[in-house]
C-alpha cells in the first residue's frame, strides 16, 4: 500500500504537468486577443500590450518560461486584473468558495444519502415519490432560477434573510440551500439506485437470516456496499464545489473563485485560466486519488494496486 | 391512486407558490423614486426645504468590480468611477461640462499648441503636497513602454508622445509634458486642438501619481487599498475584491466644504434580479443600467444617452460578399431602426442617422448643431429605396433574385442584447428583401478576432464616440489599421486627413461633414442608434448626476435628504 | 397425552395429485419476460402517468408547430412581450414571436438534445469505464489519469475549437456533449466494475472460459446499468441547459431556433415583470423530468428480476 501511494503521488505530479502543458497549448491555439474588449482597442495598442506581456515571443519560449515559473509556484500576473497576481487572486477568493462548498456538502451529503436510503427502502411509497419530487426539482430547476426564487421568497417577500453578499452566517443560508439542493438531488437518486441493487443481494438476505439486527444490516451491509458509486461521484463533486459555483456566486454576490473560472476563459486571460486549471487539477487529482483509496476501505475485495 | 393525487397536489402547490409570489411582484407598488435628472441638477444642497439627513451615506450597486487603481494602466469604466472620487484630475468633467479640478486655471499659448496649468495648493490624503511633478511623473510613466499601459494613444496630441511610447525615442524629456515648478504644468501639443481640454477632462488617466508609492509597491501598485494613495474628495478605505468598495470623505480635500456625503459604498452584485431586490429592500440607493423590461416596474426611472454609437460594419473590400455598394445600401435602408429601438433597446436609446454623437461637445455646445446636417436614413427605413438598391445590386451581380445570394455571415457577440438585435435584423432583411443572413454568435475575443481579420460580412460595432468629432469616421481610411470594413476609398481618406490637419474648427467640421456624407452614401457601415442607459434612484438622494461615458455616476456632490 | 390419537390410519391419508406433475410448474401464470414487464408496468399507475405526460408533450411538440397559424420565427415587434391570451396562448417574447409555437419547437430541440446529450456521453463512458475497470493495472492508471486531465481542461476551449473547425450545428453540439460529458460516467462505471469483478459469478464465468469482452459486456456492464441509467436521466436537464449555454456562446442551435434552455435563460432576465416567460419553459422542463423519472423508476422496477413478487 505504501508503495502504491508513493507511486500515485509521483504519477499525480506528472498528471498535473501534462495538464498544464495540454491546457497551455490548447488555450493558446484559440483565436482572439486577451486585450480586446467590446470597446475595441486599436491594433497598434494591442500589439504593444502583447509585447509587454511577452505574448509576441515564440510559443515554445513562452511555455518554458511559464513552466519555469510554475515550478516556483508562480502563476504570473493576470492579464485583465492589472497588477494582481493569479496567486493572490486565488488566495483571496478560494477560502470563500471553499467555505460555501464545504458547508453545502456538509448539508447535502448526509441529507442526500439519507433520502436515498429511505427512498430505496420505502420503494413505491409516498415517501419515495416525495424524494423523487425533491430530487427532480433539484436537478431540473437550475441554480440560477432556484437562487432567484429563494431570494424572492425569503429575502424580498418575507424578509427573513439577507438577499445577497457574504458577510455573516445569516448571509450564508440562502446560497447554501440553493447549492445543496442541486447537490443532494443527484446524490439522492444515485444512492436510491445503488441501494436497490444491494437490497436484494444474497449476503444481505444471509445477514438478516443470521439474525443481525436490522439497523446493522442497513448500515454495515446495505449502505456500505452501495457506497462505491457515491464515492466515485463525490470525488469530482467535492473538487468542483470547492472551486466555487459561478451561478450561485453571481446571484448571491459572493466574491468567490467561480466567477473567475468563467470570466477568465471567456476573456482569454491566459495566465488566470491556466492558473485556475492547474489549481483545480491538483484538487481533482487528489480527490480521485482519495476515491481510489476509499474503494479498498469500503470493499476490501477491491484491490486497486495491481 | 392516492399516491398520484398527493403527487399532483404537491406539484400544484409548488407551482402555485412559485407563480403566486412572482405574480405579486406586479401588484407591489413600484418604489416611488423621484429620480434626479442629471441634466437639470447641479450641486445645490437643498432645493425644496427638506433638511439633510444626519447620516450622509450613499450606497449603490454595480455589476462588475474595478480592475485596478493604477491610473497609468486603468482602462475600464468601473475603475474610472472610483478614481473620479478617490483622486483629483487636472480638470473634471462634471454634469456635462468641464470644471476645474486640481488646476486652478489654465492658459492656452502659442496659437493653441501650448497649455499651461496652474495648480492649487492641494494635499494628498496623507498630508503631503501635490506637485506638478506628480502629474509629469504620472503621464510619463503611462507613456513609458516599460509600464505596459493600453492608454498611450490618449496622449497622441502631445508632442513627442507617439515616438516615446512606440519605442522610437527612449528619451522621456522629449515628451511635451513639463513641470516648470511645483505649481505649473506645461503641455506642448503637436498642433492646436480645441477638443484637447475636453479630452483631458473626460479622459480617465489624467490624475497625479505618487512616485514613492509606485516605487514602493512596484508591480503591485494600485492592487489594494494600502498600495494606493489619492487626493480626491473621498479616501478609499476598503476594497473587498469582487464584493464591495468603501469610500470615506477626505478631510484634506481642497474643496471639502462642497462634499456632503461622509461615506459611499459600492456593492458589486453581478445579477440584475439581485440588484433590483436589494434596491427594493433599501440595501442600495441607486441602480444604474437597468434593463428595459424592469423599467416597467419603476416608472420614475431616469435615462441618459451618448458616449457610444452602435453601427453595423459591412465588410466592403473588393473580394467581399458586400463589396457591392447597392447591396449594402439595400441592407441599410431596409432597417426599421425606430421599431427595433422601441421594442428592444434600453430607454434613452436614440435612433442615429449619422456617424456623430450629439453629446460630443465643445465649450459646452453640442458640435452636432454646429456641424451641417448630413442626409441619412429615415428612422423607419425606406423599403422602396431598399428594394430599388437591391434590384440594382442584383443586376450588377447578374443574379435573378436575392435568394441566389450566398448566406451573409453576421458575426454577433455573445450578449443577450446583441443577439436580440441580430435576430430582429435577420428577420427584417428576410421579410423585406428576401436576403438570407446567418447569425454566427461568438465569445467577445473570438468575435473581435473575426472582425479584425475580416472573417465576417456584418458586425455590430458599439465603439465609444470619444471626444473628437472624427473618432469613429477616422478609422475607415485606406490602409487604416482599424478600418474594420476593409473599405478602400481614397477620396474619403483625403477628406479625413484634411480635417485632421485643419485647425479652424468651422472649416474642420465642414470637411468632416463632407466625409460623413460620402461615408453614408457608400455605406461601408451604417449608423443604427445611440444606446441609452436607464437608472433608478431613491428620492432622498439629491444632486446625483451622470457623465457621458458609460458607467459614470457622479456622486461626489450628492447628498442625502431626511427620509 | 392420549397416545391413540397419534396412530396413523390409512384412511387418514388422501391423494392429492401426482406430485411429479406439479413439482416443475410455477405457481404464477406462465408469461414471457417482456409480457411480464409490461404487465407490471401497466399496473404501476405512477409510471403510467409519467408515460402519459411524455406522450402528450411529444405529440404537442410534433403537432403544434405544424398546425399553428404562427411560426417560431415570425416577428411582430409591436406586440412584443404580450401576456398569455386567446390569440397567443403563452403570450409573445421580446421580439413579438408566439411563445406557444416557440415552446413546442423548443421542445423538439430540447428533448433531442436532452436525450442524446446525456445518452451518447454515457455510452462512451460505459465502454471506456468498463474496459478500464475490468483490466485494471497500468491500463486503468493510464485511462484514469487521462480522465483527470480531460476533466480539468476548461470545456470552453474544446467548444471554441469545435466551433472553429466544424462550425455550429447539430453535429457540433453532439461532439461537444460527447467530449465534455463522458468522464463522469466512465469513472462511475469503472468504480462499480472494480467491485463487481470480484464477485463469485464473475469468477464462475471466468472458470467456464468466458472471454474478457463477454465478461465486460454481458456480465459486468449490465449490472451497472441501474445506476448509469439514473445518472443518465439526471443528466437530461443539465444537457438541456448546457445546450442553452452553448447556444449563447454560439455553438448551439443557431438563432432564431428556440430551445427550452434558451427560453428559460431569456425568461430569468424578465421574470419580475413577465413571470410567464420563465414559468412556462421551466415548468415544462421540470414536468418532463418528473415524468421521465417516474416512468424510469417504474420501468426499472418492472425490469428488475430480483424484485419479482
Amino acid at each position: 500500500m505504501k508503495k502504491y501511494i508513493l507511486q500515485r503521488l509521483v504519477i499525480s505530479v506528472i498528471t498535473i504537468f501534462v495538464l498544464a502543458t495540454v491546457s497551455f497549448f490548447l488555450l493558446r491555439s484559440l483565436p482572439g486577443s486577451p486585450f480586446q474588449t467590446e470597446t475595441l482597442l486599436s491594433v497598434e495598442t494591442e500589439a504593444r500590450m502583447m509585447a509587454y506581456y511577452g505574448l509576441d515571443k515564440p510559443l515554445l519560449e513562452q511555455y518554458l518560461t511559464y513552466m519555469g515559473n510554475l515550478l516556483h509556484g508562480d502563476l504570473g500576473y493576470s492579464l485583465k486584473y492589472t497588477n494582481r497576481t493569479v496567486n493572490s487572486m486565488i488566495a483571496s477568493a478560494f477560502p470563500i468558495s471553499a467555505t460555501l462548498g464545504l458547508i453545502s456538502l456538509a448539508v447535502a451529503v448526509p441529507i442526500g444519502l439519507f433520502l436515498g436510503v429511505v427512498s430505496a427502502r420505502k420503494r413505491g411509497k409516498t415517501v419515495d415519490y416525495l424524494c423523487v419530487f425533491i430530487s427532480v426539482i433539484g436537478v431540473s430547476i437550475p441554480s440560477f432560477i432556484m437562487g432567484s426564487f429563494l431570494q424572492y421568497i425569503f429575502a424580498v417577500k418575507f424578509q427573513l434573510l439577507p438577499i445577497a453578499q457574504w458577510k455573516s452566517l445569516k448571509h450564508m443560508v440562502l446560497p447554501t440551500v440553493a447549492l445543496s439542493l442541486s447537490l443532494l438531488a443527484s446524490l439522492t437518486r444515485v444512492m436510491r439506485a445503488s441501494m436497490l441493487e444491494v437490497i436484494n443481494q444474497d449476503y444481505v438476505k444471509t445477514a438478516r437470516a443470521k439474525g443481525v439486527p436490522e439497523d446493522k444490516v442497513v448500515t454495515r451491509h446495505e449502505i456500505r456496499n452501495a457506497m462505491v458509486p457515491i464515492v466515485t461521484m463525490l470525488g469530482p463533486m467535492v473538487a468542483s464545489v470547492l472551486m466555487g459555483t459561478f451561478v450561485i456566486e453571481k446571484i448571491f454576490a459572493i466574491p468567490g473563485l467561480g466567477q473567475h473560472f468563467v470570466n477568465s476563459i471567456t476573456g482569454l486571460d491566459y495566465t488566470m485560466t491556466l492558473g485556475l486549471t492547474i489549481f483545480y487539477g491538483s484538487f481533482l487529482v487528489l480527490a480521485n486519488f482519495i476515491v481510489d483509496i476509499a474503494y479498498g476501505i469500503i470493499d476490501p475485495r477491491i484491490r486497486i494496486e495491481k | 391512486m392516492k399516491k398520484i393525487v398527493s403527487l399532483l397536489m404537491m406539484i400544484f402547490l409548488m407551482i402555485g407558490l412559485f407563480t403566486g409570489c412572482t405574480a405579486s411582484s406586479e401588484e407591489k407598488p413600484a418604489a416611488t423614486s423621484e429620480v434626479d435628472n442629471g441634466a437639470s441638477s447641479s450641486n445645490e444642497v437643498v432645493d425644496d426645504g427638506t433638511p439633510l439627513a444626519a447620516l450622509q451615506e450613499f450606497t449603490f450597486a454595480a455589476a462588475n468590480d474595478m480592475m485596478t487603481l493604477d491610473v497609468s494602466k486603468m482602462n475600464d469604466e468601473m475603475s474610472a468611477l472610483i478614481m473620479y472620487a478617490a483622486n483629483e484630475p487636472l480638470v473634471r468633467y462634471y454634469n456635462g461640462a468641464v470644471t476645474m479640478g486640481l488646476a486652478e486655471n489654465y492658459e492656452v499659448l502659442d496659437e493653441g499648441t501650448k497649455l499651461v496649468f496652474h495648480l492649487r495648493d492641494v494635499k494628498w490624503s496623507d498630508g503631503e503636497p501635490v506637485t506638478a511633478g506628480d502629474f509629469e511623473y504620472a503621464f510619463k510613466r503611462l507613456l513609458n513602454p516599460e509600464t505596459g499601459s493600453s492608454q498611450c494613444d490618449t496622449f497622441d496630441r502631445i508632442a513627442g508622445a507617439i515616438a516615446y511610447y512606440s519605442g522610437e525615442n527612449s528619451d522621456a524629456d522629449s515628451v511635451g509634458i513639463k513641470a516648470t515648478d511645483d505649481h505649473t504644468l506645461e503641455m506642448t501639443l503637436t498642433q492646436a486642438d480645441p477638443f484637447f481640454i475636453e479630452h483631458i477632462a473626460q479622459g480617465i488617466n489624467f490624475y497625479p501619481l505618487r512616485q514613492d508609492y509606485v516605487e514602493k509597491y512596484a508591480e503591485g501598485y494600485g492592487s489594494s487599498v494600502e498600495s494606493f494613495i489619492g487626493c480626491g474628495p473621498f479616501v478609499l478605505t476598503e476594497w473587498v475584491q469582487g464584493a464591495s468598495i468603501t469610500l470615506e470623505k477626505n478631510a484634506n480635500y481642497w474643496d471639502a466644504d462642497k462634499i456632503k456625503l461622509t461615506k459611499v459604498t459600492e456593492l458589486i452584485v453581478g445579477d440584475e434580479n439581485t440588484r433590483v431586490g436589494m434596491y427594493d429592500l433599501g440595501d442600495v440607493d441607486e441602480l444604474y443600467n437597468i434593463s428595459k423590461t424592469l423599467t416597467l416596474n419603476y416608472p420614475d426611472y431616469g435615462t441618459k444617452s451618448g458616449g457610444t454609437l452602435q453601427h453595423l460594419v459591412y465588410k466592403s473590400s473588393d473580394d467581399a460578399l458586400l463589396a457591392n455598394k447597392n447591396l449594402r445600401l439595400a441592407l441599410s435602408y431596409s432597417i426599421d431602426r425606430q421599431a427595433i429601438v422601441s421594442a428592444l433597446s434600453a430607454p434613452g436609446t436614440e435612433v442615429a442617422d449619422r456617424m456623430m454623437d450629439p453629446t460630443n461637445t465643445l465649450n459646452g455646445e453640442s458640435i452636432a448643431e454646429k456641424y451641417p446636417a448630413s442626409t441619412g436614413i429615415p428612422a423607419n427605413g425606406d423599403i422602396e429605396k431598399a428594394k430599388a438598391y437591391l434590384s440594382d445590386a442584383l443586376a450588377e451581380l447578374n443574379l435573378g433574385s436575392a435568394s441566389e445570394l450566398p448566406a451573409i455571415n453576421y458575426v454577433c457577440l455573445d450578449s443577450a442584447s446583441h443577439k436580440a438585435y441580430a435576430e430582429a435584423l435577420q428577420a427584417r432583411w428576410a421579410d423585406t428583401l428576401g436576403v438570407n443572413v446567418e447569425i454566427n454568435i461568438m465569445p467577445v475575443p473570438q468575435a473581435i478576432g473575426a472582425l479584425l481579420s475580416g472573417q465576417f460580412d456584418i458586425f455590430l460595432n458599439g465603439m465609444g464616440t470619444g471626444v473628437n468629432p472624427d473618432e469613429l469616421l477616422s478609422s475607415y481610411t485606406v490602409d487604416g489599421a482599424n478600418n474594420y470594413a476593409k473599405w478602400n476609398n481614397q477620396a474619403y481618406t483625403d477628406l479625413i486627413e484634411a480635417q485632421f490637419n485643419e485647425t479652424d474648427i468651422d472649416k474642420r467640421l465642414a470637411t468632416l461633414q463632407k466625409a460623413e456624407q460620402l461615408f453614408l452614401d457608400e455605406s461601408p457601415a451604417t449608423p443604427l442608434w445611440l444606446p441609452g442607459t436607464a437608472y433608478i434612484c431613491k428620492d432622498y438622494v439629491q444632486g446625483l448626476t451622470y457623465g457621458r461615458q458609460t458607467g459614470s455616476i457622479e456622486f461626489i456632490y450628492a447628498s442625502i435628504l431626511e427620509h | 397425552m392420549n397416545k391413540t390419537t397419534n396412530i396413523l390410519l390409512p384412511n387418514a391419508f388422501e391423494f392429492v395429485e401426482d406430485p411429479q406433475l406439479d413439482s416443475d410448474s410455477i405457481t404464477r401464470p406462465s408469461v414471457t419476460f417482456w409480457k411480464d414487464v409490461w404487465r407490471r408496468l401497466f399496473k404501476n399507475k405512477v409510471a403510467m402517468l409519467g408515460l402519459f405526460i411524455i406522450t402528450i408533450i411529444t405529440i404537442l411538440a410534433i403537432c403544434v408547430p405544424l398546425f399553428s397559424e404562427y411560426t417560431y420565427k415570425g416577428q411582430d415587434l409591436v406586440n412584443a412581450n404580450a401576456l398569455p391570451s386567446s390569440t397567443h396562448i403563452f403570450g409573445t417574447d421580446n421580439l413579438g414571436r408566439d411563445m406557444w409555437v416557440r415552446v413546442w419547437v423548443g421542445a423538439r430541440v430540447s428533448l433531442a438534445v436532452g436525450v442524446f446529450g446525456s445518452v451518447i456521453p454515457s455510452l462512451i463512458g460505459i465502454v471506456i469505464g468498463g474496459i478500464s475497470g475490468y483490466f485494471g493495472g497500468k491500463l486503468d492508471m493510464l485511462i484514469m489519469r487521462f480522465i483527470d486531465v480531460a476533466m480539468c481542461v476548461p470545456s470552453m476551449i474544446y467548444i471554441i475549437l469545435i466551433m472553429l473547425f466544424i462550425g455550429s450545428g447539430p453535429i457540433s453540439i453532439i461532439i461537444a456533449f460527447a467530449l465534455t460529458g463522458w468522464m463522469g460516467s466512465a469513472r462511475s462505471v469503472r468504480g462499480m466494475i472494480l467491485q463487481l469483478k470480484e464477485m463469485e459469478y464473475v469468477l464462475a464465468s471466468k472458470a467456464l472460459g468466458a472471454s474478457s469482452a463477454s465478461l465486460i459486456f454481458n456480465h459486468l456492464i449490465p449490472n451497472t446499468l441501474g445506476i448509469v441509467v439514473v445518472s443518465m436521466t439526471m443528466g437530461i436537464p443539465s444537457a438541456i441547459f448546457y445546450e442553452a449555454y452553448l447556444s449563447f456562446i454560439g455553438l448551439g442551435v443557431a438563432p432564431p431556433t428556440p430551445s427550452w434552455g434558451q427560453l428559460s435563460n431569456a425568461g430569468i432576465a424578465v421574470f419580475r415583470v413577465y413571470p410567464s416567460q420563465l414559468m412556462i419553459p421551466s415548468a415544462l422542463i421540470s414536468l418532463t423530468m418528473l415524468s421521465f423519472n417516474l416512468f424510469g423508476d417504474g420501468l426499472r422496477d418492472a425490469l428488475d428480476p430480483k424484485l419479482r413478487s
